[in-house]
């Protein structure tokens, strides 16, 4: 499943920006936000009541010099005193409401959200996995997710915009419909610069993202590779292709900077020009009588306070669109389809002993070849069986069926665990009796304790030292200074290879399976802890069934039954004896590992 | 403090001109922005005495003072830009330079410092560190002292209008400023914890993602989804934690901005009843007050700001500070074309000072000789091939190479002449032929294919739909563990190097590949001093002689037949591996 198409770890323009309105993204976010409808109403009623406490208080300062200083009323200045505490009271009141309603409710969107999508994650089909990059999920959850916090502010906020630029415009023709329209004359003049500005905005704005990443990728592929840039004495070239991304980088951003920088300037000059229109024609007016003073100041306190929410609302705008992208791509991933799911009524497997059947079976991922044709196999409770063969020849495929990492289809043939076709019964009842030990030994960050009794926090101490005494992994964990507290960092990089393995093979033991699976475990160990591991093997392997792929031939020949696979099928099975008396493969196999191991 | 004046150092030399012109712009924004309430005020006043004097207003008057406002907004405009871009453009400037010398910087230093600091944390800090310095330049040094202006000349104006009500009006900035600052702590605090618990989500489903197979085998969805909620739930909570603190002081700062207007308005109403004051300042004062409403939003920020800069000044610097352990000699020699005699003089050598790693070890390999590394991890056999090249300081002892110390070599000139394979390959996202070139960028493309067939994997290549052009995924995704390494062998093979290291060079893939690989590698031994470090014994067949190291120490060395004979540690690893695979081989054997 490898893909050879370079991969664009540039961020595309419509990666960045998506539509404003997504039909699709909405309607399948609208449930989430729908959870919360209260939330969100009261938040928009407060933003309401602020708003139109915000928008008044011209107007009480233009009721106090018309009115009480024209008719000398002290009394009346109180009033406006009180006013404006109570004005002052409602605006902090209703800013608190409206901003704790709206991020309670966009955090509970978000851990709903991140609930789903991890849910939904963990649903999804190995396939999936083998043909998605982490780093691409991880910015999904991490980025996108995140990123949509951004969405419900921004929608109250550009809600909030638009009120307060209603309630403006609604005020100035309140109090002097003349000088109103003379305020907002210069508002087309703004609207068709934003439209001209915006998609150059957007260009310049993306391109310096571009570079930024450059640098970057740049930077980290360095850091990772610095032991071989060194050892080849690469660092001048490197650093003089760094330093064009550097300069590259650099300039984008100034052109950015150039390009973002024009809006406020006309804002600026457009305020200007319309506080000089008002003040000079609302000058003529006073003496004609059409307005009083009071009205002028009131009139220039709105336009001071008419283009800043024009403004906002490009940036919602782009900021709106970002989201939108962000919202359509967690959406593409809630919608890549789940693998099949055990319905309530899907029996569960009885305690296992271990007989498996597999007839017929054929499989290949999609858009590849087969991997495995026709196989057949038998193994009996108790039996060890070894899966021998070249990487690529179908022997982690087929185990990856058993375990169900990859589902079969009718017609791929069938597996039978005692009895049971293994997609009839519950994967839970079904993998609870089946461990299996990888290569590589992956452990999760915590204690040893918790990874070994892994999905299982309940599992009583005794039992976990039951199973590392019998892999022999009980004293090197004892000697670690917190035993088994031992706190591992993110893929147990505190321990060896050779402990990491030998406590997932704790961990296997410790779920007690019926079934142990050990796919190439010994591999990437050295032979220190391999002697540990082989010596105990014996012991676990009793009772058990097992199947082993390994590479080494002591393993494999102490099994009961071999199965050579070549080329996804069965080339020859048996056991040790009979194979080697056969001549065949595995014979051969023999000879390469003894001749490799002759010495001159 | 010695920070941030570095910062400013830094930011300083070669730009005096920009950083005198994004002043000068930025304070003609702020004088331009002062005039307009000043005009403003201006124009109403005339226009009230010739009311109150019963003339007709004074037109040329008005005239000359609104197109007085229109003059400094458009002033204002330009220098708005100015300011904008400017400051920008310097913040940019800055951010080149200190990524240049991080990038330098870092390229140099030991593998000692590598160890300490992953390229995660490297990333980090090369990332949001440098972006914090930027903001720094904007936010810090630019606006700084600009709203600094603001402030005090808004307070002289108005004190100097009429005291009392300018007193009034300032008397709540002190408080403001001093509740955004002590928010704006907290909530740093805030923040910080929310990192850490964003990271730990982020660990969870970064394995869940890596580790998926083992979570499907386990059936343990349910319990990753439980491990995961409880995360997800604290940062939802920090995160509304986080906006009640902010909200509830920006709320508080509404109030009292608006209860000092309402102060001002009533006061200086009654004073115009009293004529102390005239409508035109009435009317300066609310105006001026609205220029105040953003320094104080800012000073708030500024703390923020200062407080994220000094601590990401400290982690740049505390890189950037760090010396190299390894020194070139004042006037180094330059090894050229050495025959590849390697002597170890009682050399000891440790990661973490304390332990070593290396006890005092003495070897001598001649040139051309072939030579296997033998021992448990943790022996001490692949440091040795890390201290050849000099990618760490020994504390003790002398390397020679070609009877020169290699303290005295030219560094780079020592480098050159060593060839490494290691056990995980690095390529880069470069095409396939730039990988193998990676070290002679020079190399005509025949030489390349070359150096690709005598490492068995210009077949391989050639299929591939872009060939020798195809790039490599960023993670190496797109070719296996075995064919990564037959590119290294390939670029080793082109750069053709005197001295050759092979480090575990075979591990990671399975026997067939190793089979390949060691045919490949036994042409390209021929000839050159190889050092061939390994624990497994099949591929130690061609060496002329093996070392077996215990423990940091020399335990044997000498030919197989001589530590077969010792029957010691050699002896010991050897039955291990071989005793089995040499039963099979009677079986076989037997039925011939």
């Amino acid at each position: 499943m490898r893909n050879f198409q370079r991969e664009t770890n540039n961020t595309s323009a419509d990666e960045i920006f998506g539509k404003v309105y997504d039909r699709n993204v909405l309607k399948k976010l609208w449930p989430y936000i729908s959870r919360y409808k209260l939330l969100v109403f009261l938040s928009v009623i407060a933003m309401v009541t602020y708003t139109f406490a915000q928008v008044s208080l011209p107007l009480i300062i233009k009721h106090a010099i018309d009115v009480y200083v024209e008719t000398k009323d002290i009394q009346g200045l109180q009033t406006t005193f009180y006013l404006f505490v109570l004005t002052g009271a409602t605006i902090a009141v209703s800013n608190y409401a409206q901003q704790y309603l709206i991020a309670r409710a966009g955090q509970k969107i978000l851990y709903d959200l991140r609930f789903d999508t991890f849910k939904h994650l963990q649903k999804l089909p190995m396939h999936f996995y083998n043909s998605t990059e982490t780093g691409r999920i991880m910015s999904r959850m991490m980025g996108d997710v995140f990123q949509l916090q951004e969405f419900l502010n921004i929608v109250i906020s550009a809600a909030t915009d638009i009120f307060v630029l209603s309630g403006i415009i609604f005020a100035m023709t309140l109090i002097s419909p003349k000088l109103a329209l003379l305020a907002m004359i210069a508002t087309p003049i703004l609207i068709l610069a934003l439209v001209i500005w915006q998609p150059i905005a957007i260009k310049t704005y993306v391109s310096a993202r571009k570079a930024v990443s450059g640098v970057n990728s740049n930077l980290n592929q360095n850091l990772t590779g610095i032991r071989a840039v060194q050892s080849m004495n690469r660092q001048k070239v490197n650093m003089g292709i760094f330093d064009e991304l550097n300069i590259a980088n650099q300039s984008s951003n100034n052109k950015s900077a150039a390009i973002s920088a024009v809006i406020g300037p006309i804002i600026e000059v457009l305020s200007a020009i319309s506080a000089g229109l008002i003040l000079f024609f609302g000058s003529q007016m006073i003496t004609s009588n059409a307005i009083e003073i009071g009205t002028l100041v009131a009139m220039i306190l709105y336009i001071e306070r008419f283009y800043g929410p024009i403004r906002q609302i490009t940036q919602h705008y782009t900021m709106l669109q970002r989201s939108m992208a962000s919202g359509s791509r967690i959406v593409e991933l809630l919608e890549t389809p789940i693998e099949k799911q055990d319905s309530p009524s899907t029996p569960n497997l009885p305690i296992l002993k271990g007989n498996l059947e597999i007839k017929n079976l054929n499989y290949s991922y999609p858009d590849s070849q087969q991997i495995l044709k026709n196989i057949n196999l038998s193994i009996k409770p108790g039996q060890t069986v070894a899966l021998v063969g070249e990487t690529g020849s179908g022997k982690s495929t087929l185990i990856s069926l058993i375990t169900r990492l990859y589902e079969i289809e009718k017609e791929d043939g069938e597996i039978l665990i005692d009895g049971f076709p293994i997609n009839q019964i519950t994967k839970q009842s079904l993998l609870d009796q089946i461990s299996i030990v990888l290569q590589d030994p992956f452990l999760f960050s915590g204690t040893i304790s918790e990874n070994i009794k892994y999905n299982r926090p309940e599992m009583p101490d005794e039992e976990m030292i039951i199973a590392t005494k019998a892999i022999n992994a009980h004293q090197f964990i004892s000697e670690l200074e917190n035993g088994y507290q031992t706190f591992l960092h993110e893929k147990g990089e505190n321990l060896s290879i050779g402990q990491r393995q030998l406590v997932s093979f704790a961990r296997a033991i410790a779920h007690n399976p019926r079934l142990l699976i050990l796919d190439e475990a010994t591999a990437s160990i050295d032979s220190k802890f391999e002697n540990l591991i082989q010596s105990a093997l014996e012991t676990l392997l009793k009772g058990r069934t097992a199947i082993v792929i390994a590479h080494r031939l002591s393993t494999i020949r102490n099994s009961d039954k071999i199965v050579v696979l070549k080329n996804g099928e069965i080339a020859e099975q048996g056991s040790h004896d009979e194979l080697i008396k056969r001549q065949g493969i595995y014979a051969d196999l023999s000879k390469i590992h003894s001749t490799n191991h002759k010495t001159s | 403090m010695r920070t941030l004046s570095r910062i400013i150092k830094l930011t300083i030399p070669g730009n005096k001109l920009l950083l005198i012109s994004t002043y000068i712009t930025t304070f003609l924004s702020g004088a331009s922005l002062l005039l307009q309430p000043y005009l403003i005020g201006t124009v109403i006043d005339q226009v009230v005495d010739a009311i109150n004097a019963g003339q007709s207003i004074p037109i040329n008057q008005i005239i000359q003072s609104t197109s007085l406002i229109l003059i400094t907004g458009l002033i204002r405009g330009a220098a708005v830009y100015g300011q904008s871009y400017l400051s920008e453009y310097l913040a940019q400037k800055l951010a080149y330079k200190i990524r240049n010398s991080f990038y330098d910087h870092v390229q140099h230093m030991d593998f000692k410092f590598h160890d300490e600091f992953h390229t995660g944390n490297l990333m980090s800090r090369a990332i949001t560190d440098v972006e914090a310095m930027r903001m720094f330049v904007i936010g810090g040094m630019v606006r700084g002292p600009y709203f600094i202006m603001l402030f005090v000349v808004v307070s002289i104006i108005l004190i100097y209008n009429d005291l009392m009500l300018g007193i009034i009006a300032m008397s709540f900035m002190p408080i403001m400023g001093m509740m955004s600052s002590y928010t704006r702590l907290k909530l740093s605090s805030i923040w910080k914890i929310v990192q850490e618990q964003l990271a730990q989500l982020s660990v969870i489903l970064q394995e869940n993602l890596t580790g998926m197979k083992v979570v499907k085998s386990f059936h343990s969805q349910s319990h990753e989804v439980k491990k995961f909620n409880l995360k997800s739930f604290h940062i939802s909570t920090s995160m509304i934690h986080a906006t009640k603190i902010q909200t509830r002081n920006s709320s508080a700062l509404e109030f009292l901005y608006v209860l000092s207007t309402g102060l001002v308005v009533s006061i200086g109403c009654y004073k115009i009843i009293q004529g102390d004051l005239t409508a035109g300042q009435l009317a300066q004062f609310v105006f001026y007050l609205g220029v105040l409403a953003t320094p104080i939003r800012w000073i708030g920020m500024l703390v923020n700001n200062i407080a994220r800069t000094v601590s990401a000044g400290t982690r740049l610097f505390d890189v950037l500070d760090k010396k190299s352990e390894v020194i070139e000699a004042k006037s180094p020699i330059i090894l050229n074309k050495p025959k590849g005699k390697i002597e170890f003089e009682n050399v000891t050598f440790g990661y973490i000072d304390q332990t070593k790693a290396i006890k005092n070890i003495s070897f001598k390999i001649e040139p051309g000789e072939t030579v296997a590394f033998l021992g448990a991890p943790g022996s001490g056999k692949s440091t040795i091939a890390q201290l050849i090249p000099r990618f760490y300081e020994i504390i003790e002892g002398h390397i020679l190479i070609d009877g020169l110390d290699i303290k005295s070599l030219d560094l780079q000139s020592l480098r050159n002449n060593i060839g490494i394979v290691r056990q995980s390959p690095t390529l880069f996202p470069v095409s396939i032929a730039e990988n193998i070139a990676y070290q002679d960028i020079d190399a005509p493309q025949h030489k390349i294919e070359e150096a690709a067939k005598v490492a068995q994997i210009h077949d391989y290549i050639k299929t591939l739909p872009d060939s020798y052009q195809t790039i490599v995924n960023e993670d190496g995704t797109n070719l296996s563990g075995g064919q990564k390494q037959r590119i290294m062998i390939a670029r080793t093979i082109l750069h053709n190097p005197p001295i050759l290291l092979l480090d575990d060079s075979t591990s990671s893939v399975d026997a067939t590949t190793e089979e390949n690989i060691i045919i490949a590698m036994e042409k390209v031994m021929k000839n050159r001093t190889t050092i061939i470090i390994t624990h497994r014994l099949n591929t130690v067949q061609n060496a002329d002689r093996l070392i077996v190291f215990d423990d940091g120490e020399i335990s044997e060395m000498g030919t197989h037949k001589n530590l077969f004979k010792n029957n010691g540690l050699y002896k010991e690893i050897y039955d291990l591996q071989i005793l089995n695979e040499e039963k099979n081989k009677d079986i076989i054997e037997d039925f011939k």
